[in-house]
């Protein structure tokens, strides 16, 4: 008898196999950590699009500003940041202020997000409310420095996979943006931001390396994989991005070219 | 008419037209269902969750090749079941690795809470057997039986999907049927629903031994 040959079932066997089969569907939804990659995926499509001119088409130029993304999604990658952001709320209390980083988090549009009063939700007004401007739009959108379709070429060809974008940052803001009790710092005081960030992006497998960017600087950060090791890419303007061992130790440059 | 009231088709005639907002319309329509023909044929979240991505660029970019001869629908699983083989085809995944033992664990949806845990055991051991064995299948097999048997598309429209013959998805879901079934047990178990733990002990194994001849007679 051979496993291969169709004839060895009989209708009974088809049909049981058929069972298991359905009985092992999968009907969960996407999950919210792959449906808010996907947002973020998408919105940088669309910024190519926007910057190529047409829908479909492909660019590598600068990305421009970027419709939002469906109103009804925001709440989801919202919730998806809560977990994350409970660590952060945490980490403020307990992080000594001098210890910040100069990274893009002490931005105008961070700091007029957590000025503004939102709702304890996290609902489209919430959202809304960071403005047009907010480095969570930015982040979002695309407008920051968000890889194009070709530097992601250029980071295949260089070994790096799974490149994604991680939604620390976001998460980092959108609480900012719902508590704003937290943030109570005053203009003679440090922004508690940096910090915050720095609190609020720990992962128990990875670590956003501290930087030491001049101010204005906007990295956006990606998660990818390198030789099986999971790194952290920062990426700046600039022909290269600094890919960052999630375990600690020194950044490698890798060119975009 | 609100974007939710369009159909696919206008929806991707928008995107292919310049609407910013159409696509991520559509894939949102259709990604849950996409996301499980992924994560099914490729068996890892990970890989499955690039699978989509890349599919979802594909379909974004190629949108303009959608020639309205299949549903979007259609079309749409055919760029992520074709994303999922060339991840298969080009190694970027290693198909010999068994599946990973949190598989389940990873992928049970947390607010299905058991009503029965006992059944839900139960229950859970079946799924996992039937994943680690579809695992063992060759990837065109795997993506024909997601397709026909899990999701329960035809079989026309699944030959779409997959760009071949009808006689071929035919084939590959018989040929990966008998294969399951094999894995499984059925053929042991008389046709009945593959039953999780050990399986029973085969036949014993018949002697090679000549046969003893009586005393005082020469073997021939």
């Amino acid at each position: 008898m051979s496993s291969e040959d169709p004839a060895d079932l009989t209708p009974a066997q088809t049909e049981a196999v058929r069972r298991a089969l359905r009985a092992a569907r999968h009907d969960a939804p996407l999950p919210e950590d792959v449906a808010t990659r996907l947002d973020a995926t998408l919105a940088g499509l669309v910024a190519d699009a926007a910057a190529d001119g047409a829908a479909g088409g492909a660019a590598d130029g600068d990305v421009a500003p970027v419709l939002p993304l469906r109103r009804r999604r925001w709440p989801a990658v919202l919730a998806a940041a809560a977990a994350v952001t409970a660590i952060g709320l945490a980490g403020t209390q307990l992080v000594d202020r001098s210890d910040r980083h100069a990274s893009s988090l002490s931005a105008d549009g961070a700091s007029r997000a957590e000025q503004r009063p939102t709702s304890a939700t996290p609902d489209d007004d919430a959202l809304d409310s960071l403005g047009d401007d907010s480095l969570l739009n930015r982040q979002l959108n695309g407008t920051g420095q968000q890889l194009t379709a070709a530097q992601r070429g250029a980071l295949a060809d260089e070994g790096y996979r799974r490149v994604r974008p991680t939604p620390w940052l976001v998460a980092a803001l959108a609480s900012k943006a719902r508590a704003p009790e937290a943030a109570t710092a005053g203009s003679d005081s440090p922004s508690p931001l940096p910090e915050y960030d720095q609190k609020a992006v720990q992962q128990p497998d990875c670590e956003l390396p501290v930087l030491h960017l001049p101010e204005g600087a906007f990295p956006t950060y990606y998660l990818a994989r390198h030789d099986g090791e999971r790194v952290v890419l920062v990426v700046l303007p600039g022909p290269q991005v600094s890919a960052y061992p999630c375990g600690g130790g020194d950044p490698t440059p890798v060119p975009l070219d | 008419m609100t974007e939710e009231q369009r159909s696919d088709a206008d929806l991707l005639a928008a995107h292919v037209a310049g609407d910013p907002e159409a696509f991520g319309v559509l894939f949102g329509r259709h990604r849950d269902r996409l996301w499980a023909v992924a994560l099914r044929t490729l068996g890892d979240p990970e890989d499955a969750a690039d699978a989509l991505q890349d599919a979802m660029i594909s379909a974004f970019r190629r949108a303009s090749s959608w020639r309205g001869e299949a549903a979007v629908t259609t079309w749409l699983h055919r760029v992520v079941v074709n994303a999922c083989l060339d991840r298969v085809r080009h190694e970027k995944i290693r198909t010999a690795d068994p599946l990973p033992d949190d598989l389940e664990t990873r992928l049970r949806s947390p607010e299905r809470s058991p009503a029965d845990p006992a059944a839900v055991a139960v229950a859970d051991e079946r799924r996992d057997l039937v994943l680690a064995a579809l695992a063992e299948l060759p990837a065109e097999q795997r993506a024909a039986l997601v397709l026909v048997d899990m999701e329960g598309y035809p079989v026309a429209e699944v030959a779409l999907m997959l760009d071949c013959a009808v006689g071929t998805v035919k084939s590959r879901c018989a040929r990966g049927r008998a294969r399951l079934a094999l894995l499984l047990g059925v053929l042991r178990e008389g046709g009945d629903t593959p039953a999780p733990g050990n399986p029973p002990a085969a036949p014993g194994v018949p002697s090679t031994d000549p046969s003893r001849a009586p005393p005082g007679v020469q073997p021939a």
